[in-house]
């Protein structure tokens, strides 16, 4: 029965949820959406507990705000919901292997065992999700990490509303359905705390690097620009030399204010040409950004 | 206005539905219902012929109606032998043989002996110069009756006499010697241990 309903499935997809809903540092974006078509949007505050580890009070301000949104987001179509993690919640990486193991549990072990040494949280309760990747080098998996307790307090805050979060996903791998397949592309994507640098080859992913960065002080502009280009140049210094690939162009994406001058900036200081990311209707927002390499993808 | 990356037209291979980390990750469900409107499908289009053909049906099958003649026939061909069987058994003289097999019965149930029958019978096979000392009947697997006897005979000649009496006779099998003992002092007749299985006709 299991084979039958996954051939079935296989011909027969569902279609991808019409309510996404991307949770950023401070602000939840909800978007009702048919096709790619936005049809309504809403963005609630989504302010930051007064301790950072009160996960009651994270999870009752998520409901408030997921409630409010549905307000915005009526007629809902259905109670399926996909749910964007933001970047500081999770971790993504891209793990080399000479040769893949065939067995799906021995593969997941496998990720997991490269996971371990760079989680901030136990292994044991990790959630893991991974792809594998074809590409022209070695074979690699793109995988992804996030605390299972993180995860069901976001989906909680959602059931507790009477909706389905059937897919739960990291807001950068959305947003990495934007870049495109063209040659070595880096995004480069500052959102609240977290610096994340992707590059990508021909739509394989073949680095991914996250910073924690101070959040960026707005009247110090150059100052938080070049904090993160001290971060770039080595990462792109790293690309050209192990992957033996230059990179050829940086998409900027989120750093809201800064990314004005962080465009003007980096085009004079970096060789490799700048542009910012942008969704559908051309508003280069971090927020957004995933949301649309979700419904695109 | 800052130059801007266009959105690709075409999927690229990064497809970030794969990395689902939902507790219930979505999907199936279309598959579900089509697997359950193929079921309830198949139901009714088997409802549908069993029906059609129950409906083109006029009865039950000729071999069915003719088998339940035949028993029912047969049942009340039963029906008039058991009234029989009870008139009979309702009728006179047949109140002497009910007591009798009562008293059978009695005495099958209680594995009991009848010691009169069982000397009178002795006393018809016994010869004049033997004796019966001891005897003890037991009632065997099978509610066969043996006689664990103990006889006396002033000769041994006396004994094998009593012997194929017992052999002759129709109420007793063949005996079988457990032990004997010659004349003592103060008993100047042999003494002789036997079993036989006895058949008492009530």
């Amino acid at each position: 029965m299991g084979y039958l309903l996954q051939a079935l499935d296989r011909l027969l997809p569902d279609p991808h949820p019409q309510l996404v809903f991307e949770i950023g540092d401070e602000v939840l974006l909800g978007i009702r959406r048919s096709g790619e078509k936005i049809e309504a949007a809403t963005r609630q505050p989504l302010p930051l507990p007064d301790e950072e580890d009160d996960v009651e009070q994270m999870a009752a301000t998520l409901e408030s705000a997921v409630g409010a949104s549905l307000e915005h987001l009526r007629p809902l179509p259905s109670p399926h919901v996909a749910v964007l993690l933001p970047d500081h919640a999770t971790r993504m990486a891209v793990f080399d292997f000479e040769k893949l193991p065939k067995r799906p549990q021995e593969m997941r072990r496998v990720v997991g065992e490269r996971f371990a040494v760079s989680l901030p949280f136990d292994i044991r309760t990790a959630r893991i999700a991974y792809r594998m990747q074809a590409g022209s080098g070695p074979p690699s998996v793109l995988a992804t990490a996030v605390s299972s307790a993180h995860v069901r307090q976001c989906e909680s805050a959602f059931q507790a509303l009477g909706l389905i979060p059937g897919y739960v996903g990291l807001a950068t791998a959305c947003t990495l359905n934007l870049i495109g397949s063209g040659p070595m592309t880096l995004l480069v994507k500052l959102g609240g705390e977290a610096l994340t640098m992707v590059a990508s080859e021909h739509g394989v992913v073949r680095l991914v690097r996250r910073i924690s960065l101070p959040r960026p002080a707005r009247e110090d502009v150059r100052e938080a620009v070049g904090e993160v280009l001290a971060d770039l140049f080595p990462t792109v210094a790293y690309i050209e030399e192990n992957l033996e690939r230059p990179v050829s162009r940086l998409l900027l994406c989120g750093f809201g204010s800064l990314l004005g001058p962080a465009l003007q900036i980096m085009r004079s200081e970096v060789s490799v040409p700048v542009e910012p990311l942008a969704g559908a209707d051309g508003k280069p927002e971090s927020m957004g950004t995933a949301v649309r390499g979700y419904i695109h993808g | 206005m800052a130059d801007r990356a266009q959105v690709p037209d075409h999927k690229v291979a990064v497809r970030s539905a794969t990395l689902n980390l939902a507790s219930r990750p979505a999907g199936g469900y279309r598959a579900f219902f089509g697997l359950a409107c193929l079921a309830a499908v198949a139901l009714l289009a088997a409802g549908g012929v069993l029906g059609t053909r129950l409906a083109r049906s006029e009865g039950p099958p000729e071999g069915l109606v003719e088998q339940e003649r035949r028993l029912l026939a047969e049942r009340a061909e039963l029906d008039r032998a058991s009234i029989d069987a009870s008139s009979v058994l309702r009728g006179e003289g047949v109140g002497a043989i009910l007591d009798r097999t009562a008293l059978l019965n009695e005495l099958l149930v209680r594995k009991g002996v009848s010691w009169t029958h069982t000397f009178l019978d002795l006393g018809s096979v016994l010869p004049p110069n033997v004796r019966v000392l001891t005897i003890e009947p037991e009632v065997a697997v099978g509610d066969t009756i043996w006689l664990d006897m103990t006889v006396s005979a002033k000769a041994p000649a006396d004994f094998i006499e009593f012997l194929k009496t017992l052999e002759g006779s129709n109420l007793f099998g063949s005996p079988t010697l457990r032990g004997s003992a010659p004349p003592a002092e103060g008993d100047p007749t042999y003494r002789y241990q036997l079993s036989v299985e006895y058949d008492q006709q009530l």
